[in-house]
């Protein structure tokens, strides 16, 4: 029992002390959807919501795209929590990535369709600015969750996290913003984009092995 | 107890076949001898004692994993040194204590397992890799100078053309040549002493040798 290997597992297993299993990846994005939500609707409140909130939602363009946002979002979360966990399987994670691909084509089809009614850089600004907000508080609070799993593909990881965020972020905006000009999608699309980037750069500091004893 | 669950995971021929089947479709994917580890659900009973905050569970799941982590190790990681071995699997079962809260009981243990080695293997490669681009063999060293022919050979030269030529040198390749050269002044040291910058010195010292060898070559 003097082997280094041996005083380590004696030092582990000293050190035990009981944990509560995660819960399954589309359970904790569920979670992450109820908290980003709410601050959604917050946030909202505090821009204040477009003058035709109440025809844009009839709208069953503006409902379509607003419900395939919310659903990729809730794709990616899926995929974020499900790549902390080890041992998930490859396809399933290959699964996962149909549905932003479904949003993106989405997106592209409405940005051919709309016309430019709108100063690209003005448009950008205001997009940009409203993205950010929506998306903080979901950005950090996936982060956190996050950090609970095991860093096996940290870029990987925070990418989808950031997507996630990114894409509901986009879906709050629209409540806020008139946004059917392709000046807006462009941007809008832009602002995920950003936020993903900033998924990305922030991945080594936000998941890395931690010491464990 | 390990020798009641072996029990369990053994039976007859058609009985194992079916069960590396079925395991193999749950997408055990490794080839290194654990696609078909009947320990699975015992390893897997272990880890949800574990954490539960069972430390004898969990010292016995550590130690049955440690065998197999050297295989696994050994084979995946390319290292043939017993200590780099030993250093993966204490980096995997640190891994395996600190993230042991994402093992789903309701499925199975193995692949989770093998997920976090591949990942720290990986991780350790990369190391060595970086360690070993930095290293420098001993063996390639030589043991003195001496067996360096330019540090024996050394005939004295023509020490008085040498001085001439430093002396016909510009006054700033010449003070650069003297202070860097003759009386071994860092970059630092000199700057401060002549009031020149350590790019211009740089320049003059360049300057300076090409000259010189111009010089004694005869040119």
């Amino acid at each position: 029992m003097d082997r280094p290997t041996d005083i380590l597992i004696e030092r582990l297993a000293a050190s035990v002390v009981p944990v509560r299993p995660l819960a399954s990846p589309g359970v904790r994005a569920l979670k992450w959807l109820g908290v980003a939500v709410l601050w959604m609707l917050a946030a909202a409140l505090m821009i204040q919501p477009r003058a035709d909130v109440i025809a844009a939602v009839r709208d069953p363009g503006f409902a379509a795209q607003a419900a395939v946002g919310v659903a990729t979002a809730m794709v990616a979360a899926t995929a974020a929590f499900a790549s902390v966990v080890p041992g998930y399987g490859a396809w399933r994670r290959a699964a996962l990535m149909t549905v932003p691909v479904i949003w993106f084509i989405w997106f592209a089809g409405g940005a051919v369709l709309a016309g430019i009614h709108a100063p690209l850089a003005v448009v950008g600004s205001e997009c940009l600015a409203s993205l950010l907000l929506f998306g903080s508080v979901p950005f950090v609070a996936i982060a956190v969750l996050l950090r609970r799993g095991a860093p096996l593909f940290p870029w990987r990881t925070l990418a989808w996290g950031a997507l996630a965020t990114g894409v509901l972020a986009d879906v709050g905006t629209r409540f806020c913003h008139t946004n059917g000009t392709r000046a807006h999608l462009v941007w809008h699309a832009a602002g995920v984009l950003v936020v993903v980037a900033i998924g990305i750069a922030a991945a080594p500091a936000v998941l890395r092995w931690r010491r464990a004893v | 107890m390990p020798g009641d669950v072996r029990s369990d995971g053994g039976g007859p021929g058609w009985v194992s076949s079916l069960r590396v089947r079925r395991r193999r479709a749950e997408g055990y994917t490794w080839s290194d001898g654990v696609t078909a580890n009947p320990d699975d659900r015992w390893f897997a009973d272990l880890m949800c004692a574990a954490q539960r905050g069972d430390g004898t569970a969990y010292t016995s799941l550590l130690r049955e994993l440690v065998p197999l982590l050297r295989r696994v190790v050994t084979r995946r990681a390319g290292l043939d040194n017993e200590a780099d071995i030993e250093d993966v699997v204490q980096d995997i079962l640190l891994s395996v204590h600190t993230v042991r809260a994402t093992f789903d009981p309701t499925r199975p243990f193995l692949p989770w397992l093998l997920a976090i080695a591949r990942n720290r293997i990986v991780d350790a490669a990369r190391r060595h890799g970086r360690a070993r681009a930095r290293e420098v063999s001993l063996e390639e060293l030589t043991v003195t100078s001496g067996a360096d022919p330019t540090n024996t050979s050394f005939d004295g030269g023509d020490t008085e053309a040498l001085t001439k030529a430093i002396e016909e040198l510009p006054p700033g390749q010449r003070q650069a040549i003297s202070l860097l050269k003759l009386h071994g002044l860092s970059l630092r040291e000199a700057a401060a002493a002549t009031g020149m910058t350590e790019g211009a010195l740089k320049v003059a010292t360049h300057r300076a040798m090409a000259a010189l060898r111009r010089k004694l070559a005869g040119e």
